[in-house]
């Protein structure tokens, strides 16, 4: 297994609503290994965003962090992100410059009134602090690695002018402009059509191998991760119920809720003719969460009297594989 | 672009045609015209008017034919020879009269507006930027109040507590020994010490409104994901501000940058009246009362000449500071 290079433990971020602050992440830990590709997956409104968010520091009011670390092991002398002040040197080093990140709508996500490539160029700069002429000779390198034909005319072009799988390459091209050694993708092919799609994932897996850096993937797609990931976070309401291998994963699903979510998956010629199996109920509001284990109302291995009353114990089975189900607490070999 | 300007200048010109015969019939709408308000002064005078006085002067005047007539040779005298007509009331041509006053007019209000923008810009921005601090909240009480005070009585306020200070009366623009004499610095300075009261007075109500709208254009702008992404990839907060929102907030107010024009030249009617300053709108004011209709349909026509323009002026101004209107709207116009 490679260094750890990016650490969270016990993070908790919340949003002040009328009716109370609503606990979007709810004490995650995740590791991120150099040049591993982790997928943290879930729901829509289960904290993976927010997570993600979270490591830049990006969660703007009414959301705060509360509680936990993030730890940054990139740098020779390891430090926690959430203790730096907004104003230290290092928070922008990380930003855009070790951790790049995109985004789920990438046209919004440029603005409309600049340049692909003064946006770009004035990224580069920042970081390298290259000159004008350097960085756009730069900026029109990175366009052509991230796959966008006649980069010379289309570094002068408006995102308006770009289709969105060309906006998401220009954001990619942004996010590569320091040689970053993470890269925070939130759900970036979201928004695409499946073609587009897939060329986007392949041009981040070959990046990824090209400039050795690790890659944290946020997405619902089961069939990205099984695509993409080395190692798997399955959230669920604020928290990570699960953590595997990708292909342990997969393979042999411990969480209640992970098993549901495989299922549910369609399988080509399996399926034909019946119901595509669903999980029941819906995910509970985080303002009402459920006392115990929050997935127990909605899951059919719930234990009465156990389930509904305390928190499930966090069962590692070793080899950075854990659960958090109760199911696995008097199992030989696996500690809580 | 030129086909673009060229329509747009057959729009305009189609625009102030209607305009004109907007103008034209609803000053002649009241009941009686210029000879019947003359006659009406001559009697509280203990004059009385003939009926022939009054058919004499309606021929002398022009005001016998029927009112199409009467349009159509005001507007064809401006169209073809630049002429605004006569004022009945001064008994001297339009241009003459509103001539000499453009220059205050024009002063007075572009020394307010850039007074007001100057103050409100910083401040529109800092109340968006820290929303619901002290400093916003401040702000946009005291702008409120601004903004529900009329101007008028803002100089009324005035006028009182100078008078009972100063024992005088702040009117006008320039002291009387001041006024007819060539600009030098004494002028300068006299005029300065004058300037400043309408500045504030029409300047309140301006500075709560800008205030209002940079505030919310950019509370629109703050939290669109294209300022995470930028403040995700480094962008320092004061370059992320000016660099990205505040370019796309500046929009609307560009946008409505054009319609200063006209205000440039009325200036604040009341306030004018109230302070004796030398601008048109006292002016205008006047003539709309004694019907004096060649000069009030020519200080309106300017003033929809201007607004026209200045509506012009803002669309190349917008697709100057807006891609998306420049290559996406013009194209489409040129379809």
């Amino acid at each position: 297994m490679s260094e750890p290079l990016l650490e969270i433990s016990g993070l908790k971020t919340g949003f002040d609503t009328y009716d109370g602050r609503v606990r979007a992440v709810d004490g995650v830990d995740l590791t991120v290994h150099a040049g591993k590709t982790l997928c943290v997956v879930g729901e829509s409104g289960c904290g993976k965003s927010v997570t993600a968010r979270s490591i830049l520091r990006l969660v703007e009011a009414p959301g705060s962090i509360d509680a936990g670390s993030i730890v940054w092991r990139g740098d020779p002398e390891p430090f926690d992100v959430l203790e730096l002040d907004v104003s230290d040197k290092r928070l922008a080093k990380l930003r855009g410059g070790d951790v790049g990140m995109i985004f789920q709508e990438p046209a919004a996500s440029l603005l409309p009134l600049r340049t692909i490539g003064a946006q770009l160029i004035e990224t580069i700069r920042i970081h390298t602090g290259a000159d004008k002429k350097a960085a756009r000779a730069r900026a029109i390198d990175l366009l052509d690695q991230v796959g966008i034909p006649r980069p010379e005319q289309r570094v002068d072009a408006f995102p308006f002018q770009l289709s969105g799988g060309m906006c998401q390459r220009a954001m990619i091209a942004i996010a590569l402009c320091a040689n970053p050694s993470l890269l925070i993708a939130d759900e970036p092919t979201t928004a695409l059509d499946v073609t587009t799609q897939a060329r986007i994932l392949d041009l981040i897996r070959s990046l990824q191998a090209e400039y050795r850096m690790a890659v944290m993937f946020i997405t619902h797609d089961l069939g990205v991760v099984a695509e993409l990931a080395d190692e798997v976070a399955v959230m669920y309401l604020g928290k990570v119920v699960e953590r595997a291998g990708v292909e342990e994963l997969f393979a042999d699903p411990k969480h209640p809720y992970t098993k549901r979510l495989l299922h549910s998956v369609p399988v080509l010629g399996r399926d034909r003719g019946r119901d595509l199996p669903t999980i029941p109920g819906t995910v509970p509001n985080p303002l009402h969460r459920p006392k115990g284990c929050s997935f127990h109302p909605r899951c059919a291995e719930a234990i009465a009297g156990t389930c509904d009353l305390d928190e499930p114990p966090e069962i590692d089975f070793g080899g950075g594989r854990t659960a958090q189900c109760v199911l696995y607490a008097d199992r030989e070999g696996a500690t809580a | 672009m030129l086909r673009y300007l060229g329509r747009r200048v057959l729009y305009m010109a189609a625009t102030l045609l209607a305009i004109s015969l907007v103008v034209f019939v609803v000053i002649s709408l009241p009941p009686g015209d210029f000879v019947t308000a003359l006659q009406a002064k001559y009697s509280t005078q203990g004059q009385g008017l003939s009926a022939d006085d009054l058919e004499n002067l309606r021929v002398r005047y022009g005001l016998d034919g029927n009112i199409l007539a009467q349009y159509g040779h005001w507007f064809s005298q401006i169209v073809l020879h630049g002429d605004l007509g006569t004022s009945f009331e001064f008994e001297k041509p339009v241009a003459d009269i509103v001539g000499p006053r453009l220059g205050a007019t024009i002063g007075v209000s572009l020394a307010t507006l850039i007074v007001t923008w100057a103050i409100a810009f910083p401040i529109g921005v800092y109340s968006a930027v820290k929303q619901r601090s002290i400093g916003d909240y401040t702000a946009t009480t005291v702008g409120f109040l601004g903004l529900a005070t009329p101007n008028f009585l803002i100089a009324l306020v005035f006028i009182y507590f100078s008078v009972s200070w100063f024992g005088s009366v702040p009117s006008g623009l320039c002291s009387p020994e001041w006024c007819d004499s060539a600009w030098n610095l004494g002028k300068l300075l006299d005029l300065l010490g004058h300037l400043w009261i309408p500045m504030i007075v029409i300047g309140t109500a301006g500075v709560a409104g800008v205030v209002r709208i940079i505030r919310n254009n950019l509370l629109d702008e703050l939290h669109r994901p294209y300022v995470t992404a930028a403040r995700a990839r480094g962008v320092p907060e004061k370059q992320l501000l000016r660099r990205y929102p505040l370019r796309v907030a500046l929009n609307p107010f560009v946008s409505t940058i054009g319609w200063v024009l006209p205000l440039l030249l009325v200036g604040d009617i009341v306030v004018g009246q109230i302070l004796s300053l030398p601008t048109l709108g006292p002016i205008l004011l006047g003539a709309l009362r004694s019907q004096d209709m060649y000069l009030a349909g020519s200080i309106i026509m300017i003033l929809s000449m201007l607004t026209v323009i200045g509506t012009l002026i803002s669309d190349l101004l917008l697709g100057w500071l807006d891609p998306r209107i420049r290559l996406m709207g013009m194209n489409g116009a040129r379809q």
